[in-house]
């Protein structure tokens, strides 16, 4: 295949899929072509980028003489490892978010704008991964984000949804603002900076990541203006990852939401905050004093334990996993204090990598995994949901007489969110804490074990409540059962087949994670500055 | 040396087989079951059998290699990026153990037989993932492998006890999983901070998790801070799983909720991956660290011993009470190690396996009577001799084998364990006096729970009661009762396997 192909196809199938959806919308056929519309071309998708991994880097839109330019590091998007891992998990989500949503959406009007803007968000995901322009990055972000919002309105009956998705809007406008202040003051820096460099740094626009992290990469020139415009960077991404102290919104509007969309929120969107964060920032600040190491270990400190620690007297379902969802943002950080606190140079032993590619590694795997846990318990949120009219925790009792293979996917997810082998979430936290050890930062590892054993109790609540618990039909001292127990609910094949698959890519990443690990430390090498 | 077994052109370790065949055959086991019902119990039954053959043909391969190496070696790398790899061996140390996994594995299926009627297939679908974990904790031959291995083992224990068990289930369920897997966590802190003190001697800059590599610096990492640090926090997470007072709380509770065969898993192996892990640790990786806090080692073991047998000596519950001697005798396998002498080590790793038989006896034993009779307390069995005899007569076996008659298998480590502490130091002399103390009163409340209830007049509540009738039940029996008798008049069966095991001699 062509360099073209590989660069632009996962795009372009994604663009065609949404132009057939809006073909198919105007002859107002059945709603119900639009779902396996959207799986196919995001399947194809997928396969697409699957088939460009370790095809090189390629810098896209260089020059405006050359518009698909491909040459040049001055380019607006960079198609690497790095962007095609994340946009494997983005294509991964967008997948299983349209799977469920064929039963979930199907009493809606225009099911096809809800594909189409699912799809468009999925696009300006996979363009912040690949972004290298901060201003490319920006308008990617937006896209990433505003079809979200809508999506999260969507169930227009639903009071809380509209509540929820207005909180989704403002909050997400202002990280929008603080992110576009930030980038302001970081041009203002650069600009100044660009006529002053060595070729060929003074050909590059102010706004490329290179002269970015140029910029921020020696800690003597700083100047409070360097911190005002960091600040302000982490402060906008913060919001998107729900890292403590910006995480107040995230639990109200993943217990609004429409589950689908919630689903979309803890395992795509929260990842473009990350991911943001390590093209602009980690591969900043690698160079420079240990002091940002500290401060993502006390953000990690604080997210974790915070999360944690609320999770544990939830008695929504959603709510419980929105705050778990805050937890393991709080692992993740700790990748990023390991990334910042260690000399980008130091290399680890023997090993053909270094510290900073090992942290970053860890946290793509667990961003990864992560998302498919939040998949395989959000979705079986839904179909409980469905099942029992109900989001309370307690209402959840002896689930397994009547859906016992849901009720063993959500087991099997909360497990490996509880991180026990051989399952996917104890291989990514492993490397986690072995990022932070690598590091030299081994209270922080500490910490994050104390955590692993504060969190067992609200993840195995809700499993013993599952499995163990009597239900409450047949309990003696319950007289009035609710008629939803026991009408027979049988489960739609989309939610079953999504569960499933995830399901499995648990335990197979749990039992295999060698080839995984491999792509994302190649990832990781992409991104850090040679 | 032959380490492996062809199929056609395929070949498997048979150790690789050992430890995967369980966890490949629990799917299918509940599969089978769905078709029906019954069939699902004989599959398991099939599977525990072959594991248990292979787990012999192991041992005919097995070549008694010298002290500090191993046998029938797997190694394939898993994650080379922290230095992980999935690797397989045994040696005089594990050897035992996995053949004591595949037996008791096999009589708790057959023990199954008549105990669960609830949920077959699911039933024997766990009792299989169990097997994996068990087996895989003392076929492990690196840290982190024996981790996953050690914590695959809770959630099939977790739903054994919360599914299939008492009327206090899901407390006990609960309370053992999340006990278990805090220490489990503590020990994972023990088993990074060894793997950064090994990397200041492996040369290569990054820590490893063999046992192999881990033995060979056992010299160097003497006694530091982060040593003792790490010794520590592996020694919690060991101790909680043999447990040790003050860290046994979770054990009564687990025994005397799980359905029979359940508690038969949890006395004959569950107790032993602590064990294991003490001898593994204070043999192989950390003697000098042993050396040093040998005093508390060998206290948690004497207090173990006198307590749990002190406090047998009021149980009301059977099982409670059985439950309660095997804190007791867990303690002889603290005290053992404690003393680091080869007599010591030995008559650990004999309580390891003598306990691993006689307790299962004697919790089927248990099982039995409360079956039939409906309830498994002391004061109200009286006399189920007359209704019950084989039962009776086994309990009388099984109790006197416990408490270390002299001819049966809980003898010779009592005796070996004994010698060594009488020899140990200044100290070694009065620890032992006290030691026996609780040796006496083992054989105290043994003979008191005897004489109230397989003599004296039958309860007029329990004329209905029958006595073991099922093929399956008289096999248990003679299985567990066979094996106590061979090892307690041949014990150099097993002292010669275990005579090259890696003790510091």
């Amino acid at each position: 295949m062509s360099d073209f192909q590989t660069i632009f196809l996962p795009f372009l199938i994604l663009f065609g899929t949404i132009i057939i959806c809006i073909v198919l919308e105007a002859l107002d056929l059945d709603y119900r072509i639009f779902a396996p519309v959207t799986i196919i071309g995001g399947l194809f998708s997928l396969y697409s980028v699957i088939l460009g991994i370790d095809s090189g880097i390629t810098y896209v839109f260089g020059n405006s003489t050359d518009l698909f330019g491909l040459s040049g590091i001055t380019g607006l998007f960079v198609i690497d490892n790095f962007s095609r891992f994340f946009a494997i998990i983005f294509l991964i989500v967008l997948l299983f978010v349209s799977t469920s949503s064929i039963d979930y959406m199907n009493s809606e009007r225009n099911v096809g704008i809800y594909y189409i803007l699912l799809v468009f968000a999925t696009i300006g995901m996979l363009l912040v991964a690949a972004a290298n322009d901060l201003i490319a990055l920006f308008v990617a972000w937006e896209l990433g984000s505003l079809p979200v919002y809508a999506l999260a309105a969507f169930q227009k009956t639903r009071p809380e949804t509209s509540e929820s998705a207005l909180k989704l809007f403002l909050i997400g406008a202002m990280s929008s603002a603080f992110i576009l202040f930030g980038i302001s003051l970081v041009y203002g820096i650069t600009c100044s900076m660009v006529p002053t460099l060595s070729p060929p740094y003074n050909e590059y626009s102010p706004t490329n990541l290179r002269v970015v992290v140029l910029a921020f990469s020696n800690v003597n020139s700083y100047t409070p203006l360097h911190l005002l415009a960091l600040i302000f960077l982490v402060v906008g991404f913060g919001y998107k990852m729900a890292a403590v102290p910006f995480h107040a919104w995230a639990v109200d509007v993943y217990q609004g939401t429409p589950t689908t969309i919630t689903t979309f929120l803890a395992a795509g969107s929260k990842a473009l905050g990350f991911v943001a964060v390590f093209r602009i920032i980690v591969a900043g600040l690698t160079e420079i004093d240990t002091i940002w190491g500290y401060l993502f270990a006390f953000l990690a400190i604080l997210t974790m334990t915070l999360g944690n620690v609320v999770a544990l007297v939830q008695e929504n379902i959603k709510r419980m996993l929105a705050y778990s969802s805050i937890a393991h943002a709080g692992y993740i950080l700790i990748a990023l204090a390991a990334v910042t606190s260690s000399p980008i140079s130091s290399v680890i032993g023997n090993l053909d990598f270094s510290v900073a590619e090992f942290s970053i590694a860890a946290a793509e795997m667990h961003i990864l995994t992560h998302a498919l846990m939040k998949i395989v318990a959000f979705t079986a949120v839904i179909v409980i949901a469905f099942s029992i009219h109900s989001e309370k925790i307690e209402d959840y009792a002896g689930l397994r007489k009547k859906h016992p293979w849901v009720t063993f996917g959500l087991t099997i997810a909360l497990l490996s969110l509880l991180g026990i082998p051989p399952l996917g979430g104890f291989v990514s936290k492993v490397l986690l804490f072995f990022a932070a050890i690598y590091a030299n930062l081994i209270w922080l590892a500490i910490i994050g074990i104390i955590n692993s054993a504060i969190s067992i109790f609200y993840y195995i609540r809700v499993i013993k409540l599952m499995i163990v618990d009597t239900p409450i039909e047949d309990r003696d001292d319950v007289t009035v059962i609710p008629v939803e127990r026991v009408t027979p609910f049988s489960i739609p094949l989309s939610y079953q087949l999504s569960i499933f698959i995830s399901v499995l890519l648990i335990i197979v990443i749990g039992i295999l994670p060698a080839p995984f690990l491999e792509l994302a430390l190649s990832a990781a090498r992409n991104i850090l500055p040679p | 040396m032959l380490t492996q077994l062809s199929f056609g052109g395929l070949n498997i370790g048979i150790l690789s087989l050992i430890f995967l065949l369980p966890i490949l055959a629990a799917f299918p086991t509940w599969l089978v079951g769905c078709v029906r019902n019954e069939l699902s119990k004989w599959f398991a039954l099939i599977i525990s059998a072959v594991v248990m053959v292979l787990a012999i043909i192991a041992l005919t391969m097995y070549e008694h290699p010298p002290t500090g190496s191993w046998d029938l070696l797997e190694e394939i790398p898993w994650i080379e990026a922290i230095g992980m790899s999935y690797s397989l061996g045994v040696d005089g140390l594990s050897l035992p153990l996995v053949l004591l996994s595949g037996f008791i594995f096999l009589v708790a299926v057959l023990a199954s037989f008549k105990e669960v009627h609830e949920r077959e297939p699911a039933y024997y679908a766990m009792i299989m993932l169990l097997e994996t974990g068990l087996i895989g904790t003392f076929l492990a031959t690196d840290f982190i492998l024996f981790y996953v291995a050690w914590e695959l083992v809770l959630v099939p224990m977790f739903f054994l006890i919360g599914i299939w068990g008492g009327p206090k289930k899901e407390y006990a369920a609960i309370y053992f999983f999340i006990y278990t897997h805090v220490a489990s966590l503590v020990m994972i802190l023990g088993i990074i901070g060894l793997w950064l003190e090994s990397s200041k001697y492996t040369g290569t800059g990054i820590g490893t998790f063999s046992f192999n590599e881990l033995a060979s610096m056992a010299d160097q990492f003497g006694t530091g801070p982060l040593v003792l640090l790490i010794f520590l926090a592996l020694l919690f997470g060991f101790i909680v799983k043999v447990p040790s007072v003050p860290f046994h709380t979770w054990l009564p509770l687990a025994h005397v909720e799980a359905p029979t065969p359940g508690s038969m898993i949890l006395a004959g192996l569950l107790l032993k991956m602590g064990g294991y892990g003490l001898l593994r640790m204070g043999g192989w990786f950390l003697p000098d660290a042993l050396s040093e806090f040998a005093w508390l080692v060998a206290i948690i073991g004497l207090v173990s011993l006198l307590y749990g047998s002190w406090v047998a000596l009021r149980q009301v519950d059977m099982k409670s009470l059985v439950a309660y001697s095997s804190v007791g005798h867990m303690g002889i396998i603290l005290l053992g190690c404690a003393t680091q002498s080869p007599e010591g080590f030995a008559g650990a790793m004999y309580m390891q396996i003598a306990h691993g038989i006689i307790s299962p006896l004697m919790f089927f034993v248990a099982g039995t009577i409360g079956h039939a009779a409906h309830t498994r307390d002391i004061p109200k069995l009286k006399g189920i001799a007359k209704n019950m005899p084989v039962t009776a007569g086994v309990m009388v076996y099984g109790s006197f084998a416990s408490a270390g008659l002299p001819g049966l298998a809980g003898f010779w480590s009592e005796l070996l364990a004994f010698i060594a502490l009488f020899n140990w130091g200044e100290f070694g002399q009065v620890l032992a006096l006290i030691g026996v103390l609780g040796i006496i009163f083992t054989a105290a409340y043994y003979l008191w729970m005897l004489q109230r209830t397989v003599f004296g007049d039958v309860n007029p509540e329990l004329e209905h009661v029958h006595d073991v009738s099922h093929w399956s039940q008289y096999a248990v029996f003679g299985f567990l009762c066979f094996f106590t008798l061979l090892l307690g008049i041949l014990p150099a069966l097993l002292l010669d396997l275990m005579a090259t095991a890696s003790w510091p001699l």
